[in-house]
């Protein structure tokens, strides 16, 4: 341990003077400001999952969700509106619902819902883009089809996929509980949460914003660009309209998916998905989202903007 | 990862959460709010560190290799420092269009007594653009920017607005004409001068720009972003 306290501060005072380059240091700079923005969210998001798992039982949580899957998904994604919470918060939070008993198809609706409906997101989306208030009806539309779609696809089809979280099982309850249950969640998501941000910090600080207007000016390259776009930058949802209002060269639909996608999945999602219920559900579970996302956009943005 | 590793992860990473809000570090990644959701976050792992070294039993399951990566942010907190964003990721970003379509539709206010007004750079911006200038036009302002450049050698008194963190930061700039020469990239400075009639308010015709009385460079303020 001292040697690597030794081997720090050597490497501080040789190596640093040699980190000059601009874009590491614009990539370190995002990097640490995304890991910054999303650790209280996170631990907020842990602390809540464990108070679930240590303090609610099973019986309360079994009379507050209705009694069907296929009922409480859409009951989920309605509680997604008032329960402001965070992507990085959300997954832990599903994941203390799954171990308690609720189906996962109900946890994962909620999982979706929550980061992109919530209040606070609808009004910095109707800021971010001067009040326009078709935006924000088709972005609380498609958001919502989106989870709750997802959710009765998991109900119809995602039985068999084997979910990490559930072969936890519970080791104490009351505070013991709490804190091994928190601290479980920090130490599995957070390593997953670091290694999001690193990528999309890269992509945020490389990419130059030319390649993306390259292609602006047709219609199915600019939704599958910004698609890619909001996956790969991993912005927090209450941010994520002010880039989407910059996006001027992009028609309102593929703004539309850019901020349907992004709440949903993302890079830092997939990989805290894949470190919470493990690689066998992000396998199945990120690419339907992606899909379903799109296609929820797409659809309103025809209808509705 | 082992017990000890588990305990040592989350003191270190709790107390440089309280450190960074603490003190004015965090303005260089996050908005000035997040410092108390970050200590009290910080406090947070601190006593899930204290409860795994103090608590009698020793069956905590190992946490999976990838939680290694936690410390990897810290890391490059103490090997690079991350300065603030500047004007290479501004010069790079330079073609993104800055609060469009505005807040022009929400209704600008007159600009408040003084001369020189001081002003956002932002704000500068969005009354050239979306007001034609109307609220500039015979007043002094004063911004407050560092310095960047574009490829044809005109100088750009620049600053970054964020929302939630450094990731969604926009680029805004005002050029300077009339100074003598351009301070070096990446400096504060403190610009006074005139709105250039007409600048900025046709969307394609660029960026807007104050004619200069004054330039003088200044410490970075408090919080490098707008």
């Amino acid at each position: 341990m001292l040697g690597g306290l030794v081997l720090v501060a050597l490497i501080q005072r040789w190596l640093v003077p040699r980190l000059d380059f601009p874009a590491l240091q614009t990539w370190s700079t995002i990097f640490v400001a995304m890991v910054l923005q999303a650790l209280p969210f996170l631990v907020g998001g842990v602390l809540l999952a464990a108070a679930i798992s240590a303090f609610v039982t099973e019986d309360r949580l079994r009379r507050l969700t209705p009694r069907s899957p296929w009922l409480g998904v859409p009951a989920a994604g309605a509680a997604g509106i008032a329960l402001p919470g965070c992507e990085c918060a959300s997954v832990p939070v599903a994941a203390g619902l799954v171990r308690r008993g609720v189906a996962p198809a109900v946890a994962f609706t909620f999982m979706l819902a929550a980061p992109a409906v919530n209040p606070v997101v609808l009004v910095s989306t109707a800021v971010a883009f001067s009040g326009r208030t078709d935006m924000v009806a088709a972005r609380f539309a498609a958001s919502m089809a989106t989870a709750v779609l997802v959710g009765w696809w998991w109900q119809w089809r995602g039985g068999g996929v084997p979910l990490l979280a559930t072969s936890r099982h519970q080791h104490a309850t009351g505070w013991r509980g709490f804190a091994d249950s928190a601290r479980h969640d920090v130490v599995h998501a957070g390593g997953f949460l670091v290694a999001g941000a690193a990528i999309a910090a890269a992509v945020s600080a490389l990419l130059p914003r030319a390649v993306l207007d390259a292609v602006a000016g047709s219609p199915v390259l600019a939704v599958l660009a910004l698609a890619t776009f909001a996956f790969v930058v991993a912005m927090c949802s209450e941010a994520d309209a002010f880039v989407a209002a910059s996006l001027t060269m992009f028609s309102d639909t593929a703004k539309l998916v850019f901020l349907v996608v992004g709440p949903a999945m993302d890079v830092k999602l997939a990989a805290m998905g894949a470190g919470t219920f493990g690689s066998v559900f992000a396998a199945r579970f990120v690419p339907v989202v992606l899909l379903v996302a799109v296609g929820c956009a797409v659809l309103t943005g025809t209808v509705l903007l | 990862m082992k017990r000890e590793a588990q305990a040592l992860l989350l003191v270190l990473v709790g107390a440089f959460a309280i450190r960074l809000g603490w003190t004015d570090e965090h303005l260089i990644y996050v908005r000035d709010w997040v410092r108390w959701p970050l200590i009290a976050a910080g406090l947070v792992l601190l006593a899930l560190a204290a409860g795994l070294v103090f608590s009698p039993h020793g069956d905590t399951e190992p946490a999976p290799r990838t939680a290694w990566l936690l410390f990897a942010p810290f890391v490059v907190l103490l090997l690079v420092s991350p300065p603030p964003l500047g004007a290479d990721f501004a010069e790079r970003s330079a073609g993104t269009p800055y609060r469009d379509p505005g807040r022009a539709v929400l209704g600008l206010r007159p600009l408040p007594a003084g001369d020189p007004v001081p002003l956002a750079v932002g704000d500068f911006y969005v009354r050239a653009r979306y007001d034609a200038g109307a609220s500039l036009i015979g007043r002094r302002v004063e911004l407050t920017g560092f310095v960047s450049e574009d490829p044809e050698g005109r100088w750009y008194v620049t600053r970054f607005e964020i929302a939630c963190c450094a990731a969604d930061a926009i680029a805004v700039r005002v050029r300077v004409d009339g100074a003598d020469a351009a301070p070096a990239r990446d400096t504060w400075v403190r610009v006074t001068g005139t709105w250039v009639d007409g600048s900025g308010v046709a969307r394609r015709s660029g960026s807007p720009a104050v004619e200069a009385d004054a330039v003088e460079e200044i410490e970075m303020p408090r919080n490098p972003y707008e």
